[in-house]
């Protein structure tokens, strides 16, 4: 059964074109391989203390 | 393998997926899928690029920016997003309809999530007959809709949002409530007509009636179609029509007001210009006038330069009353040196002029002056007194002896009014004193 309220809550308004150059400095494009060499680098620090 | 090309390879899988997924027209799940495959490769162009058109298929313009301009920092060379964005720049107004477009889409959210759904749907239902491909106002135009109980129009707008993304799983759990609902519907009128049918059985077992209930019955039946009827036409005039006034009213006042703003940036744009077209007017205006200034400037050097060549050559000829008057006619400040490679100084030339004529030439023609006086010659008198003047116009002498000249040549109003020059501009020299005695004073 559809929950019309909950249903326009989900709703989250768009970007706005004006809002475009915000928006592509606050993205966040790592991927899976950035994590993992930031992992590999703490895990050579706590080593080396 | 190492783990950055099994990445490679995990990501290029997700991005096949997505890509079968947008061609069969599930661009949710597709858009699901890429982002996946962006996970694991941030740097999958294609992945990147193909989300942007996704995002631009179903509305999204400036999330369809974001991935493109992201897309083409990771790879600056032989990328489309380039081509894309290029394309986006190029229609301007295009690129102003969906930014407007997308605001009044989050004001039509604002409303409808403030408890104002009936100016949100209004909003909406512009917003999706200007975009139709805005898959997110046509699927919240529907949920409205739905809400309000116009299965209807929802469902046109849930078929629309389908057709471009037949994945939506909004535009699906709608499209399923719709169906629900008209089940019910259809439900309802097939007991109400099942009922009508038992009734219909009970009337046609007229028997069991007595005749004068029957006749009553008839009467009371017309009574009430009358009575109906008059409730049917009191409603529509008290209760319809006001809403139906108040509706258009509204409608009315919202195209007015979004007539006004078009008319105000109309405005505003022709004011703009209007202020710039002033601005380039004056600063031509400044250029015409700085040009005529410099032509009339150049054109007075020209003059003074013709004048001194004159002079020069009338001096050089013995010709000394016409180097005389051509030489008074210069211009002192014209007398500089101009930078066109030659040789010549007319600063020089000039120098030399000046000290002849205002030296042994003003000399000269005094002695000329008062030789003619001492012969009665009044005229000649007269002619080289005024040489001398108009070689030094500073000196009193031959002022006031042209002043004589005229006395004795019989013009008496003449020599009044040099005499009076003399008191007046030379009242320390001595012509002052011999002025104001020929004056009488």
């Amino acid at each position: 059964m559809l929950n019309f309220d909950e249903e326009l809550k989900n709703f989250k308004p768009s970007l706005e074109v004006t809002k475009v150059e915000e928006a592509i400095v606050r993205s966040d494009i790592t991927d899976i391989q950035d994590v993992m060499l930031d992992m590999i680098k703490n895990i050579n620090v706590t080593k080396e203390q | 393998m190492d783990f950055s090309r099994k990445c490679s390879y995990i990501s290029n899988g997700y991005y096949n997926k997505g890509l079968k997924l947008a061609r069969e027209g599930d661009l949710t799940n597709a858009a699901g899928a890429l982002k996946r495959a962006l996970q694991f490769n941030k740097r999958n162009i294609n992945a990147r690029n193909l989300l942007g058109l996704i995002y631009y298929r179903i509305g999204e313009v400036s999330d369809a920016l974001v991935q493109w301009v992201l897309s083409l920092n990771l790879q600056p060379s032989d990328n489309d997003a380039d081509r894309y964005l290029d394309e986006l720049q190029r229609q301007q107004g295009l690129m102003d309809s969906f930014g407007l477009t997308i605001k009044n889409f989050n004001q039509a959210l604002s409303l409808a999530q403030g408890g104002s759904d009936d100016l949100a749907i209004i909003q909406l239902a512009k917003i999706v007959d200007q975009h139709p491909d805005y898959v997110r106002a046509c699927t919240l135009l529907g949920l409205l809709y739905l809400a309000h109980d116009q299965p209807q129009k929802s469902y046109k707008c849930v078929q629309n949002a389908l057709r471009i993304d037949k994945g939506n799983p909004l535009a699906l759990r709608l499209l399923d409530a719709i169906r629900s609902r008209q089940k019910e519907q259809q439900g309802k009128k097939k007991s109400v007509r099942e009922k009508a049918s038992e009734t219909k059985d009970i009337k046609a077992d007229s028997t069991l009636i007595p005749e004068n209930y029957k006749s009553s019955s008839i009467w009371s039946t017309i009574g009430n179609i009358l009575i109906g009827l008059l409730i049917g036409a009191a409603s529509i005039i008290f209760i319809y029509l006001p809403i139906k006034e108040a509706s258009i009213a509204k409608e009315y006042n919202e195209q007015v007001i979004s007539i006004s703003e078009q008319l105000n940036r109309v405005n505003s744009t022709v004011n703009d210009l209007e202020l710039s077209n002033d601005a380039l007017e004056e600063e031509n205006g400044t250029i015409k006038a700085a040009r005529n200034a410099s032509e009339a400037e150049n054109q007075e050097l020209l003059s003074n330069v013709q004048l001194l060549v004159g002079a020069v050559d009338a001096y050089r000829s013995d010709r000394l009353t016409e180097g005389a008057k051509l030489y008074a006619q210069i211009d002192p400040k014209y007398m500089i040196n101009i930078e066109d490679g030659s040789s010549a100084s007319i600063e020089q030339s000039f120098r030399d002029l000046k000290a002849y004529y205002e030296g042994e030439g003003y000399d000269h023609f005094l002695s000329v002056a008062d030789k003619a006086m001492q012969a009665g010659n009044w005229d000649s008198a007269i002619d080289n007194y005024k040489l001398c003047i108009l070689i030094c116009p500073d000196r009193p002498e031959p002022v006031f002896k042209e002043g004589l000249a005229y006395k004795k040549g019989g013009n008496t109003d003449r020599a009044s009014e040099l005499f009076n020059e003399v008191i007046e501009r030379f009242p320390e020299s001595e012509y002052a004193d011999k002025a104001r005695e020929e004056r009488g004073i």
